[in-house]
């Protein structure tokens, strides 16, 4: 049984990672050592099967809807001359459909308690003007076009909607 | 000028005035008919005791176009009217109430209260066959909703 | 007076030049081209939806921020790749979902790499069909855990050197080739499994 040394050096030649000297060496042993050689093929395979087949994935979202809070998070850094911290509403989209099925447009966000500054106003139209009042809550709201539908999404404040009414 | 004359541009007045008024339905001094609906969210059935219902077929379209949960069920359901630069206060259940004010040109502020506590306040232009839905999740990975839609007449 | 750029088909350094002198639609355009690739490597280390949204959201924002300092010495894609990899490296820190381990803790744990499988000689993905092979393979990353997974990945994706990968994945070069050792020797038993129920 070959050891473990010996395999991770085999694997480092593969990778390119020794040194001539070293990879002289490995190599006479991949000659007359089978096991040796076979590690050697069959971590040559894997990295063939890997870069050939590379899994591709897509961004769940629609190009504008992933775009919208891009800009976002540049226009706050721009504004505030720092990094955004976007931390606080993150995770919210695990509420929404997988994007393909609508186009989300005009993501606006408010931090709770804080109300649009006057000189922002002006990007927004009266459609869009929250107000999230209680301290425990956030709220994001955005616009379906397709739906014909305008959300707002309330985080926490548990307010217990569906208690009997008996 | 005659009489015919006179009536055909009466009435020639008249449809312009009217068609100007569209789509905004509820043009400066008219009352605003409203409908708001409790809507509860879930992956389950309906449980067997709750008296609610599935909710109508053009909105649970409109939910599960945006949302992902399988089932929506209407908990309540008001219709009222607000008039122009008034509010109306309505309880959807034991622990929830909106208070609608009208503003004039259909646009209209909603304040959302859970147990009497003021949760949010939003202004909203609402144009016909659109909603304006209020929603967060609620226990055990349900959700509720508040939609405010403009009544068909 | 500059000329008017045709975002849809400038090429991307074009892009790029524009966007450091804050042109934010060749930018837009950038981010519309590369943002499945940026979004596809943070997946790939985070397997999870909502955060590989957020890291690579991240990314792009990080990156007009510092566009300055790009000097074309690699590709527009390259960098900003490297950007959404530290980005999930330290988020995987921040969760401690990452932890540092000795070659003899993960000797512990697999009962030593080299014991674990036996050796496969025929090529088993022969008769497989690209789009199943990347399924495949797709489950099998899946299933390892993050410090092996994200290894393969800098390797193997980035074609970066141990030396790079241990100071990212802030461990020694020894528990980096034995972390790429293992999940390779896994990939390739994960394979060679699913393969045998194809021809029985």
């Amino acid at each position: 049984m070959i050891d473990r040394d010996t395999a991770l050096k085999v694997q480092a030649l593969l990778d390119g990672e020794l040194s001539a000297n070293e990879a002289a060496e490995v190599t006479r042993r991949l000659e007359h050592d089978p096991e040796a050689r076979q590690i050697y093929n069959e971590l040559e395979l894997t990295r063939a099967v890997l870069l050939r087949c590379e899994p591709e994935y897509a961004v769940p979202e629609s190009r504008e809807f992933y775009w919208s809070r891009i800009r976002q998070g540049i226009e706050s850094g721009e504004r505030s001359g720092a990094a955004p911290e976007s931390t606080w509403w993150r995770g919210w989209t695990r509420w929404l459909v997988p994007a393909g099925a609508t186009a989300l447009v005009g993501l606006f966000l408010l931090q709770r308690s804080w109300l649009m500054p006057q000189d922002d106003a002006a990007a927004f139209s009266s459609d869009h003007q929250v107000e999230t009042l209680l301290a425990e809550a956030t709220s994001i709201s955005f616009r379906s076009e397709s739906a014909g539908m305008t959300v707002v999404w309330v985080q926490g404040g548990s307010p217990n909607f569906f208690e009997s009414n008996e | 000028m005659n009489r015919s004359y006179v009536l055909c541009r009466l009435s020639l007045v008249a449809l312009l005035f009217f068609a100007c008024g569209q789509p905004t339905v509820n043009a400066q001094g008219k009352d605003l008919k409203l409908v708001a609906q409790l809507i509860w969210g879930t992956d389950g059935e309906k449980p067997a005791e709750a008296k609610i219902k599935e909710v109508d077929r053009e909105t649970r379209d409109k939910l599960k176009g945006v949302f992902r949960w399988k089932n929506y069920f209407e908990v309540s359901r008001q219709e009222f009217r607000v008039a122009t630069d008034a509010r109306r206060r309505v309880q959807m259940s034991k622990n929830c109430a909106i208070e609608v004010e009208y503003h004039g040109r259909s646009v209209i502020e909603v304040k959302l209260y859970g147990e009497d506590k003021l949760l949010l306040t939003k202004r909203q232009i609402l144009r016909p066959g659109e909603f304006l839905v209020l929603a967060g999740d609620d226990k055990d990975d349900t959700a509720w909703f508040v939609i405010l839609t403009l009544a068909k007449n | 007076m500059s000329a008017k750029i045709d975002y849809a088909s400038a090429a991307d350094p074009i892009l790029v030049r524009a966007a450091q002198r804050g042109d934010l639609l060749a930018f837009e355009e950038l981010v519309a081209r590369h943002r499945d690739k940026v979004y596809s490597r943070a997946f790939s280390i985070l397997r999870h939806e909502e955060d590989a949204v957020d890291m690579s959201q991240d990314a792009w924002i990080k990156a007009w921020q510092r566009l300055k300092q790009f000097q074309h010495e690699s590709s527009f894609t390259t960098w900003i790749t490297r950007i959404v990899i530290n980005l999930c490296l330290d988020h995987l820190r921040k969760q401690k979902r990452y932890q540092t381990q000795s070659i003899e803790v993960l000797e512990a744990e697999s009962g030593g790499v080299e014991k674990q499988f036996p050796v496969e000689i025929p090529n088993p993905t022969e008769r497989l069909e690209r789009s199943e092979l990347r399924q495949r393979i797709d489950r099998a990353l899946a299933q390892m855990s993050v410090e092996h997974r994200t290894a393969l990945t800098l390797l193997e994706y980035e074609q970066l050197e141990y030396k790079e990968i241990a100071k990212r994945m802030n461990c020694s070069i020894g528990t980096v080739m034995s972390r790429i050792f293992y999940a390779r020797r896994r990939l390739a038993s994960l394979l060679a499994g699913l393969k045998r129920e194809d021809y029985q």
